[in-house]
């Protein structure tokens, strides 16, 4: 065989690698600098960074129509600081490099704030560039590896774990718990942990402790490994198409131990996923559904008019985010992130749709942060679940 | 108890799968003493032309042995289009490895540009139940793996040492230059290798597909566990590579439960065994050692 042969077929396979590369490459929108729009905009755009593709789109549907309602609302008052409120979606599809290559794209093309992300590994890769550009971040991240970025109006995992435990052994009576945790993402590693520490304290046995990859089609072995090691209740630590998945094949099984599903997997679309009788056999804890907050009647109506769909259990957060974003650069004269960030430190008593907010100044965390148990109805809507508030006495 | 025998089976149904990947490394590395890191696409892709095949309402045992017919002529075409103009794969091993890498993106390109990009339902072969023996839950579809790796197993014996195709491929693994001499078309075999080696990966995927959603990173972990199974037992032993699957499957299961460091490393299992093996057994549990004459 010459050796020109065989030098023509490694260049063929080198250039079809790069041509193949360059395919799947090319579908990626890559962060271009177009322009720094940010002084001369007439506007005050509000970034909104959520999963509003992938697997997560329902949790970043409803976050992106909550700060869209909340911006009409400001526009239909006058604006901010004379100028009108647009909403600019950011699009990490649940992926960290995805959220960095839209980040850094939005920033470019001008951000004057932003609201999220939700997925705490993508927080970790975003929240630092919108600080580095200048922006305070209102997150929706709930690992505590986030804290300090920003700042929240959602629970964290130090404020969540206290509460599952709490509804593990004096609501559900469990003594041993199987943990079945995504080990691929930040927040659902952090909550395992978080959970391991809150029932080994509160003497409750963790029998096995079983990693999934998200994304699978069937969880049965996992189901069949923690089933077998006996446990009173089964903690199901993943977002929610995972969650909701694994609370249906546990249905479909029989499995005898009772299930509660982590706040990652607090969306509606666990009920999707489950269909309502699983889901209805697998709490989740969460934080009060949008139409539970006292006083949420009206912003109910108000979203389903304009949406004609019911609110994401996301929304009325970023809904507030927004609302606080602006009020609060009101007061600090603008968006700039020292008095920025100073005034929103300073937030007590604030009242939004989610409840009253005030903030611990160095963390950023909301201080304190509802924690609910949800259960899904009849109509496949979630809300707090009344024999958990008899039992626990919690009230909001 | 009950739990070590869960994890156990779980461990062994995963094995069977990771064997059955193992050999159609092993049938590469038999005819051409190279590893094909193609394998795992060649298998994702002949699975996906399994599910064409169901899709349009054909039975899925047929659909998976019309499969396996499209993963034998993807395989020897590639090799006939991609590998052979480099002339033998013993004289040229990194330029070989390198298109076995170049042929891994682009199956995995093609597979995306065909199919898309979002993953499809895959139906389980032998259906959805499972039996409960003794608190232990077996599933159907794992013990059908089982079976089906045994029935490989037997296929592979027979052909390697029952007929005369098999006769010639150990011929040329052994010495290609004389195996050429005396009449053995060197290159046809080797293109029946790789014919057979994407045949034999169709089952593979079909038997992970079910678990994982059929997209074109299918098999990309299960690959890394294959390596794992074909290191342990020996590069160019179909036993060893069943033996190999069955421990790593059964390792990967087992360790997370009783060293909970390994529950988010998953993969961490199956790199220690490949370093360990190579530095105190390099040529694996059942493979024969490299002795080369001076």
């Amino acid at each position: 065989m010459p050796k020109y042969t065989s030098r023509l077929g490694l260049i063929t396979a080198v250039v079809a690698a790069s041509l193949v590369a360059g395919a799947c490459s090319s579908s990626d929108d890559a962060a271009t600098t177009t322009t720094t729009a940010k002084a001369a905009s007439t506007t005050i755009r509000i970034g909104l960074e959520g999963p509003l593709s992938g697997e997560q789109k329902n949790t970043g549907t409803g976050m992106l129509q909550g700060a869209q309602l909340a911006a009409d609302e400001i526009n239909a008052a006058g604006g901010v600081l004379g100028k009108k409120v647009e909403i600019v979606a950011i699009d990490d599809a649940a992926d960290p490099d995805t959220g960095a290559k839209a980040a850094n794209k939005a920033i470019d093309a001008g951000l004057d704030a932003v609201v999220g992300p939700y997925n705490s590994g993508v927080g970790l890769k975003t929240l630092p560039l919108y600080e580095k550009a200048g922006l305070v971040p209102l997150r929706l991240t709930s690992s505590d590896e986030t804290a300090g970025m920003g700042f929240t109006l959602q629970p964290m995992t130090s404020q969540i774990a206290p509460v599952a435990t709490t509804a593990i052994t004096k609501w559900l009576g469990a003594k041993s718990v199987a943990i079945i945790f995504d080990s691929t993402e930040d927040y659902t590693k952090s909550a395992e942990a978080a959970m391991q520490k809150e029932l080994a304290a509160a003497g409750v046995k963790v029998t096995i402790s079983e990693p999934i990859t998200p994304g699978a089609k069937s969880y049965t072995d996992a189901i069949n490994k923690v089933a077998a090691t006996n446990p009173d209740l089964v903690y199901v630590d993943t977002y929610y198409p995972e969650g909701g998945l694994i609370a249906k094949e546990m249905f479909d099984a029989k499995v005898p131990a009772k299930c509660l599903a982590d706040y990652g997997a607090y969306d509606n679309g666990f009920i999707t996923a489950a269909g309502t009788e699983a889901a209805q056999n697998c709490p989740v804890v969460g934080v009060p559904a949008p139409n539970d907050f006292p006083g949420s009647a009206a912003l109910v109506e108000a979203f389903n008019k304009k949406f004609s769909t019911a609110p994401g259990v996301w929304s009325p957060y970023t809904y507030d985010s927004v609302k606080l974003l602006a009020e609060t650069a009101t007061k600090a004269g603008g968006f700039d992130a020292k008095p920025l960030t100073t005034a929103l430190a300073a937030t007590s008593g604030w009242k939004g749709w989610t409840g009253t907010v005030a903030f611990d100044a160095t963390t950023g965390n909301r201080q304190p942060a509802p924690v609910t148990v949800n259960v899904a109805d009849a109509q496949g809507a979630f809300h707090v679940d009344q024999s958990w508030v008899t039992a626990t006495g919690f009230s909001f | 108890m009950n739990n070590f025998l869960q994890v156990l089976v779980v461990g062994i149904g995963d094995g069977a799968v990771y064997a059955m990947l193992g050999l159609g490394l092993v049938v590469i590395y038999r005819s051409t003493g190279l590893l094909n890191f193609a394998q795992g696409e060649l298998a994702m892709f002949s699975t996906f032309i399994t599910w064409t095949i169901w899709e349009v309402g054909v039975p899925l045992p047929l659909a998976v042995l019309g499969g396996m017919v499209g993963g034998f002529l993807v395989g020897a075409l590639l090799h006939q289009v991609a590998v052979r103009p480099l002339g033998d794969p013993h004289l040229r091993p990194l330029a070989t490895v390198i298109v076995t890498i170049g042929l891994f993106l682009a199956v995995n390109g093609a597979a995306q540009l065909i199919w898309g990009t979002l993953d499809k339902d895959f139906p389980k072969l032998f259906g959805e139940g499972q039996i409960t023996l003794g608190g232990v839950a077996i599933a159907w579809q794992k013990i059908g793996a089982v079976l089906v790796l045994a029935l490989m197993v037997l296929g592979f014996w027979f052909l390697f040492q029952r007929t005369k195709i098999g006769l010639a491929m150990r011929a040329v693994a052994s010495n290609s230059e004389s195996s050429a001499l005396v009449g053995v078309p060197v290159p046809r075999l080797l293109m029946l290798g790789w014919g057979l080696a994407a045949a034999v990966g169709t089952v593979a995927g079909v038997f992970t597909a079910p678990g994982l959603g059929l997209g074109s990173n299918l098999m990309q972990l299960t690959l890394i566990f294959g390596f794992a199974a074909i290191t342990l037992g020996g590069f160019d032993s179909p036993l060893g590579a069943v033996v190999g699957g069955m421990v790593v499957g059964i390792m990967t299961s087992v360790l997370p439960q009783y060293l909970p460091i390994f529950s988010k490393m998953r993969l961490a299992p199956a790199f220690l065994l490949i370093l360990l093996v190579l530095l105190f057994r390099p040529q694996g549990l059942f493979g024969r050692k490299q002795v080369e004459r001076v």
